[in-house]
């Protein structure tokens, strides 16, 4: 049985002036997908991620999560509250982790779920914690972001996003600003995610990631989809010579 | 040599305790009003509106460029002129009277607010965009990522020239007592005139002025330190 759409995207286009990044994309995720956009430097990966929650708003196309539509006009959506509705129901994580400085780890985690979803404290409290020894922040949880390494950032990030109780996350090049040695602590807690059934929209450089969690590859070349498909296929025969070449330059 | 500042008929103690309570007042009152003015300054400045910013930068450029005293003559006469012109349009024999405290809490304030303004510029432009977008991301309405997370880091980055600005505006609190308001350094000139000892007096007056200086110095090291708190220490 096909599992609900939770997000999708129609025909997306997005210019910045006489700059066209993305040249009309179409994507599905239903629950528990975990896709991972691949694609080299400027074609458009990260710039897509931002459409879908409307940090960058489309200049053409339909966004819409659980089958409610983001209406926008102009290149703006219409309705402000209707954007932050659906941003509360798509959590998101930068590559810059982007934690707010002058709250700790575990203030980072409760800001949303009390202030924007309006839960008890107590209960947010219980949960942030719960999250934060999830991903492996036990003893951290009442630190600054600027005592924490970047690995350890980022995965407070993710807690962040997960205690809003999103049906998906997006994850901007979630590793791309680690040390090497910090990446993977940041790919095991995503792959777990991606375990217990989370949906996930992955922009990476990470192969290994995109071939062996994700249950689907989006190859993004010059702002249009080249190829897309379940990873063993695209990973065993890449059908274009772009995907190819860019296999081949990775390795 | 002390008894002349004495409380009660003999000395001018209580006279420039008065004094300096005035001088508190308005700078406590004008603190308020320069700093709205800042954050709407600030706020006007960085306007997408070309009109806004077109006020912003006018207000700034032009209350930056006049002398405090000047600044406060045109609002304790000028704006006393065109409250009175105003009001007698209405009512030919009604009078109103601008006291030298209101024109000196407009006055000060409206210099704060203009060199607050510049200050307030660059500290929200120094803050790092991409926190308001993970406010935005997790559905913040623009003014809970305004309060929430712009607000409290901001001070971090205006502190320092706030406090500055804040030490100016306690000392320029001494130009009021040229529109006759009793404030410390009034009171001392009554009593350098009265008592022909010019340099007690003057030097009483160093010595308070200094010492709102070195608390406020204190407060604002305090404040600093909380508005730093999880930065790390260069």
């Amino acid at each position: 049985m096909a599992e609900a759409v939770v997000l999708k995207a129609e025909d997306i286009c997005k210019s910045f002036g006489s700059l066209e990044v993305l040249k009309g994309i179409t994507l599905e995720a239903r629950n528990h997908d975990v896709i991972s956009i691949l694609g080299s430097s400027g074609s458009g990966k990260s710039t897509f991620l931002r459409c879908l929650n409307m940090l960058d708003p489309p200049t053409s196309g339909k966004v819409s999560v659980h089958g409610e539509e983001i209406v926008v006009k102009n290149g703006h959506p219409t309705d402000m509250r209707q954007v932050e509705r659906a941003r509360q129901r798509l959590g998101m994580v930068f590559q810059q982790f982007n934690l707010w400085t002058h709250r700790t780890a575990i203030e980072n985690v409760m800001e949303g779920p009390i202030h924007v979803l309006k839960q008890p404290k107590a209960e947010v409290k219980e949960r942030a914690e719960a999250l934060l020894v999830r991903v492996g922040l036990a003893e951290r949880m009442n630190m600054y972001p600027s005592q924490l390494s970047g690995g350890q950032q980022q995965r407070v990030a993710i807690a962040r996003a997960l205690c809003m109780e999103p049906d998906a996350i997006l994850f901007d090049e979630p590793t791309s600003a680690l040390d090497p040695e910090l990446v993977g602590e940041v790919l095991r807690v995503m792959q777990s995610l991606a375990a217990e059934g989370r949906t996930m929209i992955v922009v990476t450089h990470e192969m290994s990631f995109a071939r062996d969690v994700s249950t689907e590859v989006v190859f993004m070349h010059k702002g249009k989809i080249a190829e897309q498909g379940p990873p063993k296929e695209m990973f065993g025969s890449p059908r274009t010579e772009v995907f190819q070449k860019f296999i081949a330059d990775v390795r | 040599m002390l008894e002349v500042f004495s409380f009660g008929e003999a000395g001018w103690g209580d006279q420039l305790l008065q004094g300096l309570l005035v001088t508190i007042q308005l700078a406590l009152t004008a603190l308020p009003v320069g700093l709205v003015l800042g954050f709407a300054a600030a706020g006007a400045s960085l306007s997408p509106y070309r009109w806004l910013r077109a006020i912003g930068t006018g207000y700034t450029t032009i209350m930056r460029g006049l002398p405090e005293l000047l600044t406060l003559f045109v609002v304790y006469n000028g704006l006393g002129l065109l409250l009175n012109s105003i009001v007698s349009s209405w009512n030919p024999d009604a009078r109103v009277e601008l006291s030298s405290f209101v024109a000196g809490v407009i006055a000060l304030g409206l210099v704060f607010g203009a060199f607050a303004g510049e200050v307030l510029r660059g500290a929200f432009q120094s803050l790092n965009k991409g926190q308001m977008e993970a406010g935005k991301a997790v559905g913040m309405r623009p003014t809970q990522v305004f309060f929430r997370i712009m607000l409290p880091q901001v001070w971090r980055f205006a502190l320092p020239g706030l406090g500055n600005l804040w030490i100016n505006l306690l000392k320029d609190t001494a130009l009021v007592s040229v529109i006759a308001l009793d404030d410390l350094m009034r009171m001392t000139q009554v009593a350098v005139r009265s008592t022909k000892q010019p340099f007690t007096f003057f030097l009483a007056a160093c010595l308070i002025y200094w010492a709102l200086c070195v608390i406020s110095e204190i407060v604002l090291a305090r404040l600093e330190k909380r508005a730093n708190r999880g930065v790390r220490r260069a």
